[in-house]
């Protein structure tokens, strides 16, 4: 397969195949690579049910098509109309998403109207779909969406619709392909760029985001990133607790018996948080042994439960009570290693309990 | 047992390091510059040769590569405009590919002309942000990698004080997470590879001191798993300190706090 085979002669046919799914078909889903070594005298472009797929026996000769095509576009030795570019990187991005220079081209025909900017997001949502930890994806769309809410007409609801979109497409993302980093730093740039600040909008986002969380945990117990997410999200919270809010905060709290009074003060409505969380890591851990990322989190609760009693004014958070919260934690990680029957757990409880002791500063009481 | 995370390595695979099929490998690696595998990997082209080189240096058989060729490549690489460095002819300047662009000349010990010098370090200012961070190219994307390029590129040439190290630290320091580790944007995950973009950052400007070495150590000693140990072979075998999952020898050669390594 020759990068200079410009006589792929099913090339045109091939990419106007692909862009009349992308046109005709706004509620397209999904995007693959069919193992097929095929018929080349059909098209290799199936649609059906929101889903496109390009039949494997023609992506090397495609691929090298179009890129040459592109790289004599971009180095100025034969140059193509923007629709054809258009439609050249369409081809090419489908199938190497990881191309910058490709996504950067992308780019430039936005900047000149000759791609719509929502056009453009479904398109990458479907590659998104077929590389879901494509990090250029996720950088092309953050591109895109400041672009979009910088304009100064941009209406609330449009940006409302746009959030909505990448919170959808980056859980997908997350379902496809384990712990993905990228997908979870995404959804976290997504709160901070698209959700005004302070007000009323992320407070209720966060409270979704905090429930929608919990129930991702509880399915996907290995998903380290998913976890981190939820520590992102439980500090957003905590930085939203100010003293006159916070009584009216306690639908932030899971369904689950607390020793703390969350409305005491906003210091105690924290550490309840974070006390249920550690209830709710105990029936993970032992419901589902032999998993490192729940031991990893219940650090981070332990280590932010921590810091809350030691900044805290009110008189029942404290010294004593985090220590009692350590009792319970010796206590908790020497049963998981008495009852547990797989040998790795019984390494996690004891490493969980030696980091106890030897890295969360435990002050006497 | 797939809750292990682990691989299992069995008594037959090769013990010795077979160096020289490495090297041919690398040797006629892009003999054949027309073919699908090699374009689909164009976007990463100069960190493929410098981690080519590198690799062909660390074996001593650097003379097998092309110098004249690379260093060509190399040049041609430079945008006149930004004086970014791209990773390939056609594509477009870029911090990550700068930066392999500058190690390769490293390597090489090659001097970028003081007129190349300039406008790769005026490139590399543009990219600081008002936080102190930096953005790889001129698209925009922030992350804790972009400031660990920008600070090795200037070091390599003698330039780091060109930038705001100040500010560019403050952000890299935002960065840290409750486990000692680091992410590519305060809030993200603690993440090994951006671990080793931040110490590396820290180290090149001489900020060591800011890193929690305790926490993070602790972290990074728990990233090794047991299949890690079996490669040291059945001659090297040491005592391993259950905490750490590692010979103590290599706990003591981390200078971890004794007290830490009594476990009962």
């Amino acid at each position: 397969m020759s990068l200079q085979e410009d006589d792929f002669p099913a090339g045109e046919k091939i990419l106007a195949d692909l862009d009349n799914v992308f046109r005709t078909d706004p509620e397209l889903e999904d995007f693959f690579i069919i193992p097929v070594s095929g018929n080349q005298n059909k098209s290799p472009v199936v649609h059906a049910d929101h889903s496109l797929g390009l039949e494997s026996w023609c992506v090397q000769h495609l691929y090298c098509y179009v890129y040459g095509k592109l790289i004599n576009h971009k180095t100025r030795k034969k140059r193509e109309d923007p629709k054809v570019v258009a439609r050249l990187l369409r081809g090419a991005l489908l199938i190497n998403p990881e191309t910058a220079a490709f996504w950067n081209m992308m780019k430039q025909l936005i900047e000149s109207e000759r791609v719509g900017p929502e056009e453009d997001l479904r398109f990458s949502a479907v590659v998104l779909s077929f590389k879901p930890k494509c990090s250029e994806v996720f950088t092309h769309r953050k591109w895109v969406l400041r672009k979009m809410v910088a304009q100064a007409d941009v209406q609330p609801m449009a940006v409302l619709k746009y959030l909505q979109a990448e919170l959808r497409i980056t859980q997908l993302a997350a379902s496809k392909y384990p712990s993905n980093y990228n997908a979870w730093n995404h959804r976290k740039w997504v709160l901070e760029a698209l959700v005004p600040k302070g007000g009323a909008e992320q407070k209720e986002l966060l409270k979704q985001e905090l429930k929608l969380s919990h129930c991702w945990t509880s399915n996907h117990v290995s998903d380290y990133s998913g976890l981190q997410y939820r520590q992102y999200v439980m500090q957003a919270i905590f930085s939203t607790f100010k003293h006159e809010d916070f009584l009216c905060q306690t639908e932030w709290l899971l369904e689950l018996p607390s020793k703390m009074e969350a409305k005491c003060c906003s210091s105690c409505a924290a550490a309840s948080v974070l006390e249920q969380e550690l209830q709710m890591l105990d029936e993970l851990i032992v419901r589902y042994e032999g998993h490192e990322s729940l031991w990893y989190h219940r650090r981070f609760v332990l280590h932010s439960l921590q810091k809350v009693c030691a900044s805290a004014v009110c008189a029942k958070l404290g010294a004593s009570l985090f220590n009692s919260v350590v009792g319970s934690e010796r206590a908790f990680a020497s049963s998981v290693c008495r009852e547990s029957k797989l040998a790795h757990e019984n390494g996690h409880a004891s490493r969980h309990l030696s980091w106890v002791e030897n890295v969360l500063r435990i002050t006497a009481a | 047992m797939a809750l292990k995370k682990d691989v299992d390595l069995n008594s037959v695979i090769a013990k010795p390091l077979t160096l020289k099929v490495h090297s041919d490998y690398i040797a006629a690696y892009g003999e054949n510059k027309e073919d699908y595998e090699y374009c689909m990997t164009e976007y990463l082209r100069m960190s493929g040769i410098y981690w080519g080189l590198t690799a062909m240096a660390l074996m001593g058989e650097l003379d097998r590569m092309n110098k004249g060729e690379v260093l060509q490549f190399v040049r041609s690489c430079q945008d006149p405009v930004s004086g970014g460095i791209s990773s390939s002819p056609g594509h477009d300047p870029h911090l990550l590919y700068t930066l392999s662009a500058l190690q390769i000349l490293s390597i090489y010990d090659e001097k970028l002309s003081d007129q190349e010098q300039d406008k790769v370090v005026n490139y590399i200012k543009s990219l600081q942000q008002p936080s102190g961070s930096f953005i790889g190219d001129k698209w925009g994307e922030e992350d804790t990698r972009f400031s660990f390029c920008a600070v090795a590129c200037l070091s390599l040439i003698g330039r780091l004080n060109d930038i705001d190290v100040e500010k560019a630290t403050e952000f890299v320091v935002s960065c840290m997470n409750f486990d000692g580790g680091f992410g590519s944007r305060p809030g993200s995950e603690s993440h090994a590879g951006l671990i080793y973009c931040c110490v590396g950052y820290f180290s090149v400007v001489g900020r060591l001191d800011l890193v929690d070495a305790d926490t993070l150590g602790w972290w990074l000693c728990e990233r090794q798993l047991p299949s890690a140990l079996s490669l040291l072979g059945e001659s090297t075998l040491q005592v391993v300190d259950p905490t750490y999952c590692m010979p103590k020898s290599v706990i003591n050669k981390l200078r971890l706090a004794p007290q830490r390594l009594n476990v009962s």
